[in-house]
C-alpha cells in the first residue's frame, strides 16, 4: 500500500471511527511514518535502532543474508508489512525449513491481527497508527512472505491482470521490466518487479518484490501462481481487499475508542462506511496509481477540516532538541515504544511456533537503547 | 548485492588469477631443470626431473573446476529436495543440480586423458559459459535488466575459446589463451563486486 491509503485513507477511517480531527491526524501520521522509519533515520536522530519499521533500498541491497540478517529483516518485514495469518499452518508437505518460511505469509483476520490490534488498545495514538499500517497491510500483502523466500515469494510467467470489460474482465499477460528508474503505466500494463534470482535468501525474493507494486494497487485485479500455491492460480482482487481493509480499520479503531467490546478477526464496520461506500468503491476503482487527491477530498468533507499533507520531518525536532531527558515522551518517542513492542511481540510469537527466522525477542531489545532513552541520554 | 557477495565476488577473482598463474607458469617455465639444484636429496631431484609439470597444472585446474561443480551441484539437490520440491517450477533446481554433478565428474575423469583433450573441454566450458551469458542479456535487455556487461562477458568469453579452439594444436598458445580468458573472467568479478545495484523497493 502506499501513501494514499496508509496516510489520507487511515485519516478517513479514523474521522469515521469518531476521532476528532487531530486525533486522526496523529494516527495517519503514525501509520504513514510505519514507511519511513528506518534504521538511517533512527541513527540521524540518535534514537534507539531497534525501532526501524522499514529498510531502505540501500540498507537491503547490503543486507546480510547469513541467518542474522535474515532475522534482522524478517523481524522488520514480518511485524509491519507481512503480518503472517497463522503460524501454526501446515502445508502438509516440506521440510521443518520449508514450513516455517511458509507460515510466514501475510493474510487478514489472522491471530497475530487480534494482537496488534489489542496491543493498541488503551495504548497512544502513535500504537493506534502502527496498528492501522500493519492490518491494513495484512490485505494487500496477503499471499506474501516478509522474509526473503524463493520458494515462498516468486512468481512465474503465469501473471495476468485482469481488465474490466462491460460485464467481464479480460486477461492481459503482464511481463514485469526490471528497470526500477522506469515509469509504470496501467494502461499500458507496463510494471517493473525485482529480477528472478535462484537463490533462496536472495533480498530480490523479499515479500511482494517479485509481484512488483501490484498488490499496492487498490485498482487491480491479478491472477497468478505464488510459488507456494502447488500449481494453482489465485486471484487477487484488490478493490475487494482493499474495500475490506478501510472496513476493517473502522471497526478496529471503534474498538480502540471502547465503542465495541472486544476485536474480532472477519468483522468489518458496514454500516459505518455505508454513506461513503460508493464513493470509496469508485475511488479505489479508478485505474491510477495514486489516489491521494481522492482520499483527501472524502477526509476533508468527513470532518470538514483541512489534512495537512505528510511530512517526515514535521516531528523531528521536538524529538533532537528535547534535552531534559522527557525523549520517550515526545511525539516520536511514543512512535519507537510503540513500534519496538509491536516487534517484540510478532518476534516473540513467531520464536513460541518453534521458528528462528525472526530470532528472539532479547534480538529485539538487543540493540534497543530503550534504557538511555528512559534515562534521556 | 550484499558485502559478503561481493567477497565471494573478490575471493573468486583471487582464485581465477591464481589459476591463471599456475597454468601460465607451468607453461613458461622449465621445472624440471630444478632437479639439478645440488642441495637437493636424491629422490626429490629424481620426481622433479621425470614430473609432467604441464600435466599437474592442467590437474590442479580440473581438480578445483571438479570441486566447485561438484559442491553447486549437491547444493542444489540438496535445496531441491529440502525446499524447491514444494515450489511451483523448482524442478528446475533439480535438473540445474544433476547438470552440474554431471560436469563435476566428466572434470574429474578427464585427469589422465592428452593435454589437448583437456583444452578443448576447458574451451567448450568457456564457449558454453559465454553463450550462456550473451542469451541471459538479451532476456535482461528485453525486460530492461542490466544487460552490457553480462553481453560483453559472454562475447569476449565466446572470442577467447573461439580463438583458443584455432590454437588447438599448439597447446602452449592455447594455455596462454585460456589463461588470458581467466584472468579477464576475474576482472569481471572486480567490477561486478564493486558495482552498484538498484533493486525494487517493497512498502
Amino acid at each position: 500500500m502506499n501513501s494514499d491509503f496508509h496516510y489520507y485513507a487511515t485519516y478517513c477511517a479514523a474521522a469515521i471511527a469518531e476521532y476528532t480531527h487531530e486525533e486522526a491526524l496523529d494516527i495517519c501520521y503514525c501509520a504513514q511514518l510505519v514507511d519511513h522509519c528506518t534504521r538511517t533515520l533512527l541513527k540521524k536522530l540518535h534514537a534507539p535502532v531497534s525501532a526501524a519499521t522499514t529498510q531502505m533500498q540501500s540498507e537491503l541491497i547490503d543486507a546480510r543474508t547469513d541467518i542474522i540478517g535474515l532475522q534482522n529483516i524478517t523481524r522488520i518485514w514480518a511485524s509491519f508489512h507481512f503480518l503472517p495469518r497463522d503460524l501454526y499452518a501446515e502445508p502438509g508437505r516440506g521440510s521443518r525449513r520449508y514450513k516455517r518460511k511458509y507460515r510466514l505469509i501475510c493474510g487478514p483476520n489472522g491471530d497475530l491481527l487480534v494482537k496488534t490490534v489489542k496491543l493498541a488498545k488503551d495504548n497512544t495514538l502513535q500504537a493506534v497508527g502502527i496498528a492501522m499500517h500493519v492490518l491494513a497491510d495484512t490485505w494487500a500483502h496477503t499471499y506474501f512472505a516478509g522474509t526473503p523466500s524463493l520458494v515462498i515469494n516468486n512468481t512465474d510467467r503465469d501473471f495476468y491482470e485482469l481488465i474490466p470489460d462491460g460485464e467481464y474482465y479480460k486477461r492481459r499477460h503482464i511481463v514485469f521490466g526490471h528497470n526500477p528508474a522506469a515509469k509504470e503505466d496501467p494502461e499500458t500494463g507496463a510494471y517493473t518487479a525485482s529480477v528472478y534470482q535462484s537463490s533462496e535468501n536472495s533480498i530480490m525474493n523479499l515479500g511482494h518484490g517479485r509481484a512488483g507494486h501490484l498488490p499496492d494497487y487498490s485498482f487491480i485485479r491479478y491472477l497468478y501462481m505464488p510459488a507456494w500455491s502447488n500449481y494453482e492460480e489465485i486471484l487477487k482482487d484488490n478493490p475487494h481487499d482493499y474495500l475490506h481493509a478501510f472496513a476493517q480499520m473502522v471497526y478496529a479503531m471503534q474498538y480502540l475508542r471502547g465503542e465495541i467490546p472486544d476485536f474480532e478477526p472477519g468483522n468489518y464496520a458496514w454500516e459505518a462506511i455505508e454513506p461513503y461506500r460508493s464513493t470509496i468503491e469508485n475511488l479505489l476503482a479508478v485505474r491510477r496509481t495514486d489516489d491521494s487527491e481522492d482520499w483527501k477530498a472524502l477526509g476533508e468533507s468527513i470532518t470538514g477540516e483541512t489534512i495537512r499533507p505528510f511530512n517526515l520531518e514535521e516531528y523531528q525536532e521536538e524529538y533532537i532538541n528535547d534535552h531534559d531527558g522527557y525523549k520517550y515522551d515526545t511525539f516520536l518517542g511514543e512512535f519507537f515504544k510503540a513500534a519496538t513492542a509491536q516487534k517484540t511481540m510478532v518476534t516473540e510469537e513467531i520464536a513460541k511456533s518453534g521458528s528462528r527466522l525472526a530470532g528472539s525477542a532479547r534480538d529485539v531489545k538487543k540493540s534497543s537503547k530503550l534504557i538511555s532513552m528512559e534515562d534521556g541520554k | 548485492m550484499t558485502i559478503w557477495q561481493r567477497i565471494k565476488n573478490i575471493l573468486t577473482a583471487l582464485m581465477l588469477i591464481g589459476l591463471a598463474l599456475v597454468l601460465a607458469f607451468a607453461n613458461t617455465f622449465n621445472f624440471n631443470a630444478l632437479a639439478d639444484i645440488p642441495e637437493l636429496d636424491p629422490e626429490t631431484a629424481e620426481f622433479i626431473r621425470t614430473a609432467d609439470f604441464n600435466m599437474i597444472s592442467y590437474q590442479i585446474v580440473l581438480l578445483i573446476l571438479s570441486v566447485i561443480l561438484l559442491a553447486y551441484g549437491i547444493r542444489q539437490i540438496h535445496f531441491y529436495f529440502s525446499m524447491a520440491r514444494y515450489m511451483n517450477g523448482g524442478r528446475s533446481s533439480l535438473y540445474r543440480g544433476i547438470l552440474f554433478l554431471d560436469l563435476a565428474l566428466i572434470s574429474f575423469s578427464f585427469q589422465s586423458v592428452p593435454v589437448t583433450y583437456i583444452m578443448a573441454y576447458l574451451i567448450g566450458l568457456m564457449a558454453f559459459s559465454g553463450a550462456i551469458d550473451v542469451f541471459g542479456a538479451l532476456d535482461a535487455r528485453k525486460i530492461h535488466g542490466h544487460w552490457k556487461l553480462k553481453l560483453l562477458r559472454g562475447i569476449v568469453s565466446i572470442a577467447f575459446a573461439f580463438h583458443a579452439f584455432l590454437h588447438l594444436s599448439t597447446p602452449r598458445h592455447c594455455v596462454y589463451i585460456y589463461c588470458l580468458s581467466l584472468l579477464y573472467n576475474a576482472l569481471m568479478h572486480i567490477i561486478s563486486a564493486f558495482r552498484r545495484n538498484d533493486m525494487i523497493a517493497i512498502q
